[in-house]
């Protein structure tokens, strides 16, 4: 683990009744890291142990190298948040809800406040509650940004949202990463924002990371493999992610998350016939990791994980 | 406890000035009240309506102002707590001692802010109109303010340390029950509580309006208003989960 993180979590655990929180990742400055899974992989509950809402059973968390127990104000001021669940104050006007995140942050600038909400187009006048779920969206995206903090926390920042306002979430990002640089962890289950935003990829599901990779790797090396054959191969399942073999018309399809180039030459010696490579996209990739790692695998006859490094 | 008067400031305004609801309580109760005890006081000074009456009303309404903000902040928290704000209070830079005591601070100004000017107006009339009951309704304030910070440690304390709004209902509805029990027991005991109030409450009372008695009672109101707040300021520091 480096020691320059921004984040490092190290077993950090939380135990309820059904579910239970096992982590362990860190994550670089300037470093983007999406944290991928489905509703209920504990995705909002690493969120809320990072930021204290709630208290974890057990591992270590260090911000900037600090203790989050004994330097909580200090680390607070340098992280930025955004929480999918907690629309902000919602009694309060926008521009009430700007000031008083202000007063907390001593590197608050309004000036890229101000800037945000004139490219948002943010009507801060209104009550939070008036305001349609995009503009309180954007409000929480000024609120997380505008102290120009080191590590942003962003906890499914496009949740039902449209797909303009999807892009202008993007941009901001964007533009944010451009203009001061801060690490971002950010949590989703819409893959698109993941795969335009994030430097590494976590899968997170059921409580732990199923595979962390970058994502340029993790483009490169998952592909997907297209042939004839009309026997079936004599394959080691535990090499390839997914096996579809259509006896009917003999097409043979092939998963694999350690691609290179010599795989094609086996396969042809096995028999494979005109085969195609296909590169996937990271929903794709995530579909093929969740259903393994759940063991609900809808490709017969066999999913498997083996060749991911 | 080292708590960020900054910190401290803004959750305060947080509550008392940006929060609609709170605000709007304010306001209502003053809007509301205001008009009615100006025209009391009124008749008062020009001797229209006897002073103990302006008097009884004026500490009625000083005793509601106290404990209805408390109540109406809870709510507010309440309110926070249920649309998952107040999971972004907990997120913000400020120790969770600091946001216990700003909060049970913004309680305390909240009801000073509703019972002030009424207490003010029922005041000046009965400095003008003249008489000892001028001098009731000075200390009246005093037990005001201390019954303001006692309702507020203990209603805030049980707002923010308990997440279930019904968790929060039973508790509060078995207070009041335990407050209600000496009136349901009254019965039983009514000869020998009789007797034994009768040779010592004229003593009592006096002792009470004495300033040792003052002292005293107030004294008293402080600490258990500290040992609710030292408590609950305790339990919600190591509170497992903030929502």
């Amino acid at each position: 683990m480096s020691d320059a993180a921004v984040l490092e979590v190290e077993g950090l655990e939380k135990r309820y009744k059904s579910f239970s929180l096992r982590v362990s990742f860190h994550l670089s400055p300037g470093e983007v890291l999406g944290v991928v899974g489905p509703n209920g992989a504990g995705k909002t509950t690493l969120i809320h142990c990072l930021l204290g809402i709630v208290k974890p059973d057990g591992g270590r968390v260090r911000f900037f190298g600090l203790d989050p127990d004994r330097h909580e104000v200090a680390i607070k001021q340098r992280v930025g948040f955004f929480l999918e669940d907690a629309p902000l104050f919602r009694q309060m006007r926008a521009s009430d809800v700007l000031r008083f995140f202000a007063s907390f942050y001593p590197r608050w600038d309004w000036s890229l406040a101000e800037r945000m909400l004139q490219q948002f187009e943010l009507e801060v006048t209104k009550k939070v509650s008036e305001l349609s779920k995009g503009m309180r969206a954007k409000l929480g995206l000024v609120t997380a940004f505008s102290h120009r903090p080191e590590l942003v926390i962003l906890d499914e920042p496009t949740a039902g949202l449209d797909p303009g306002m999807r892009r202008e979430f993007v941009q901001l990002v964007r533009t944010m990463l451009r203009d001061f640089g801060p690490a971002i962890l950010l949590t989703s289950h819409i893959m698109a924002d993941v795969e335009d935003l994030a430097d590494r990829v976590a899968f997170l599901q059921e409580g732990e990371i199923s595979l962390i990779e970058s994502k340029t790797r993790l483009l490169q090396s998952w592909r997907r493999i297209r042939g004839e054959c009309r026997d079936l191969l004599r394959l080691d399942p535990r090499e390839w992610v997914a096996i579809e073999h259509d006896q009917a018309n003999g097409e043979l399809q092939l998963v694999t998350g350690s691609w290179n180039v010599t795989l094609m030459d086996q396969l042809r010696e096995a028999g494979l016939k005109d085969p195609d490579v296909f590169p996937l996209n990271l929903e794709e990739i995530y579909s093929y990791v969740t259903r393994t790692h759940g063991g609900k695998s809808a490709t017969a006859p066999t999913t498997h994980l083996g060749g991911v490094s | 406890m080292i708590l960020n008067w900054e910190a401290l400031k803004a959750i305060i305004k947080q509550y008392v000035l940006y929060d609609h609801q709170c605000r709007r309580s304010i306001l209502g109760f003053v809007a509301v009240l205001g008009p009615a005890m100006l025209v009391l006081t009124l008749l008062v000074i020009f001797g229209k309506l006897p002073a103990l009456f302006l008097f009884t009303i004026s500490t009625a309404v000083s005793f509601a102002a106290s404990f209805a903000m408390p109540i109406v902040l809870a709510v507010v928290i309440q309110r926070e707590k249920a649309e998952g704000s107040f999971r972004a209070l907990r997120a913000l830079p400020l120790k969770a001692g600091t946001l216990f005591g700003g909060t049970v601070l913004a309680g305390v100004i909240a009801s000073i802010l509703a019972l002030l000017p009424l207490y003010m107006i029922a005041t000046i009339g009965l400095i003008l109109r003249g008489g000892d009951v001028a001098l009731l309704q000075i200390y009246i304030g005093v037990v005001a303010l201390l019954m303001s910070f006692l309702s507020t440690s203990f209603t805030l304390t049980l707002a923010l340390c308990v997440n279930s709004p019904t968790a929060l209902s039973y508790l509060i509805a078995g207070f009041l029950a335990l407050g209600m029990l000496p009136g349901i027991l009254m019965p039983l005991f009514k000869q020998k509580i009789r007797s034994l109030l009768e040779s010592r409450l004229e003593k009592l009372f006096y002792f009470v309006l004495s300033l040792e008695g003052q002292i005293f009672v107030s004294a008293i109101v402080i600490i258990l208003s500290a040992l609710i707040l030292y408590t609950g300021s305790r339990i919600f520091s190591r509170k497992k989960a903030y929502v």
